[in-house]
């Protein structure tokens, strides 16, 4: 059942190859999923090697943008320029010999798209860059932006408290950037100030649980994260149970409960890892009692959440996507 | 700590001017670390070509090119679609960046005309394409130890083309592209939830078909 958790966990990562710490620590003691994960990433590692024909049709576009006329001041001139941009595509259009539907070429832009990363090999401190220049407006217009200051300034308080990020004994691979939690948390932060409704909000908030309970479990390897632990099992109730459970609450019904349930099976897990951290010799006594603290929340949340659910459902109890364990 | 939704006006704005204050002093700070500003390299090659630099643009197709017909081939499994569509992605994006806001995600914009272009195609399409195994490239283009072999390259590419279009696409963006979620979600039209759901898809289905390959490998 773990073991299922915790594959579930990776398919649907943005990078298997690199799992929250407290994913690693299952992986570093359960032979199987540490298999399974390396076949996973192994396949995928695999794929810029699957063969692509070659083509000389990046020249030939070359050639025919380099042959069109110089076209000055087209941003200055926008509003009058527009056809005459359709009809300077049209042209270079008519003689391509295979390119369909010439007529449309300007009708069916789709709207520009916000910047959230960095192009190839994104560096997680270029990416928050790029999104904190995009999103300044964004962020002024946030009327509600209160929540996400405060979850900013109290992490922020907390990572100056903790002082310089060190990656523990688990997390195996090299983080090349300066602070990765930093990173994250100010891209889940700016992701709050853009969300235009309860879900983007609630998602963005389970993003950023995630991320802390991550941490949490992280830091608990280590002794001298003893005064740190507590403050960010507080921040994680904050986010859990101040926000999270709260703004779920106005989500629209539709799609309502499997967004529910989906949160609710992170929590679930964030706790169950906690939990079982909490159980083993290989972490210091005084990181025990915050575990246990993180487990109560996750799972007290998760609890909260699927009252939501038969609350939704007319009292109704909803029958889970995941068989969950029986808990203590 | 954290502040209810019922705060009030002044505190709001409290927090707001705090929070701005804040981001910049991170911004500050991680600016330091910051390698090549590629993004800023594209926002000065999206803007001179918004000015009518050619060679600006043709920046942009060098920079482009690669990435989004490799997408392209692997979506459409056809060399010349691959082709018709990069390029027809190319001409649009020139005639539309006049519409292009500066500061948005020029890359996800362009890919996402390839995929409106890509479904377009296939609506028009009565039969769906043959899928013809290429020519496996050499296996010492990699650390030795990642490579697959010859022959599970051919299972790999078999079982991708096998992936339904839209799970190929969106996990064909995340693993070669490096591309969030969300940004997949923008770029395929659809939410942040179901492009992770389809990306989910497409592994647990190459893990099923790869996965016992690769154990008996290494046994």
């Amino acid at each position: 059942m773990k073991c299922r958790e915790i594959k579930y966990f990776l398919l649907g990562s943005e990078s298997p190859d690199q799992p929250p710490a407290g994913v690693q620590a299952h992986l570093a003691v359960c032979k199987d999923c540490q298999e399974w994960q390396s076949r996973l990433v192994q396949i995928e590692m695999n794929l810029p090697f699957l063969p692509v024909p070659q083509t000389a049709a990046r020249s030939t576009l070359l050639k025919r943008i380099a042959a069109l006329p110089p076209v000055a001041g087209i941003a200055e001139r926008e509003p009058k320029s527009a056809g005459a941009r359709v009809e300077m595509t049209s042209s270079v259009l008519t003689k391509s010999t295979r390119v369909a539907d010439k007529s449309s070429a300007a009708e069916e832009l789709p709207a520009t798209i916000p910047m959230a990363a960095a192009p190839r090999s994104p560096s997680r401190v270029r990416a928050v860059l790029a999104t904190l220049r995009s999103v300044e407006p964004g962020l002024r217009r946030f009327a509600g932006g209160s929540v996400a200051a405060a979850i900013l300034l109290a992490v922020l308080g907390w990572l100056v408290l903790r002082g310089p990020h060190q990656p523990t004994q688990m997390q195996t691979r090299a983080r090349p950037d300066p602070d990765p939690l930093l990173a994250s948390i100010l891209q889940r932060d700016l992701r709050l100030a853009e969300a235009e409704n309860a879900k983007e909000r609630v998602l963005a908030l389970a993003d950023l649980a995630e991320d802390l309970s991550g941490e949490v479990q992280g830091l608990a390897q280590k002794a001298e994260a003893k005064a740190l632990l507590p403050a960010l099992v507080d921040n994680y109730r904050d986010v859990v149970a101040k926000c999270l459970v709260e703004v779920a609450k106005d989500l629209p019904e539709q799609g309502r409960n499997d967004i529910l349930n989906s949160i609710g099976e992170r929590l679930q897990i964030a706790g169950r890892l906690a939990g079982e951290l909490a159980q083993t010799n290989r972490i210091p006594e005084s990181s025990k009692k915050p575990l246990e603290e993180l487990r109560k929340i996750a799972w007290h949340a998760d609890d909260q959440l699927r009252a939501l659910r038969i609350e939704a459902l007319g009292n109704v109890p909803p029958t889970p996507l995941v068989v969950r364990e029986e808990r203590p | 700590m954290i502040a209810n939704g019922a705060v009030k006006e002044s505190n709001r704005n409290s927090s707001r001017f705090r929070f701005s204050s804040s981001c910049q002093r991170v911004w500050t700070h991680l600016a330091s670390f910051e390698n090549k500003p590629l993004m800023v390299e594209e926002r000065e090659l999206v803007s001179r070509a918004q000015q009518g630099d050619r060679r600006a643009f043709a920046a942009l197709v060098e920079q482009y090119w690669d990435g989004l017909y490799r997408w392209l081939y692997h979506v459409t499994r056809h060399r010349e679609s691959a082709e018709d569509l990069a390029q027809e992605a190319f001409l649009k994006a020139l005639a539309g960046l006049g519409t292009f806001r500066a500061g948005s995600n020029f890359r996800a914009w362009l890919y996402r005309i390839a995929y409106n272009s890509f479904l377009n195609q296939r609506r028009g399409e009565s039969r769906s394409r043959p899928f013809f195994a290429e020519e496996l490239p050499a296996l010492d283009e990699g650390p030795a130890e990642q490579v697959m072999s010859r022959e599970n390259l051919l299972l790999l590419q078999r079982a991708v083309s096998k992936l339904p279009a839209d799970f190929r696409a969106a996990f064909l963006l995340r693993v070669e592209e490096g591309l969030s979620f969300r940004e997949i979600g923008d770029i395929l039209a659809t939410t942040e939830e179901t492009a992770r759901w389809r990306v989910f898809k497409a592994r647990q289905k190459l893990m099923e078909v790869l996965a016992p390959q690769l154990d008996r490998e290494k046994l």
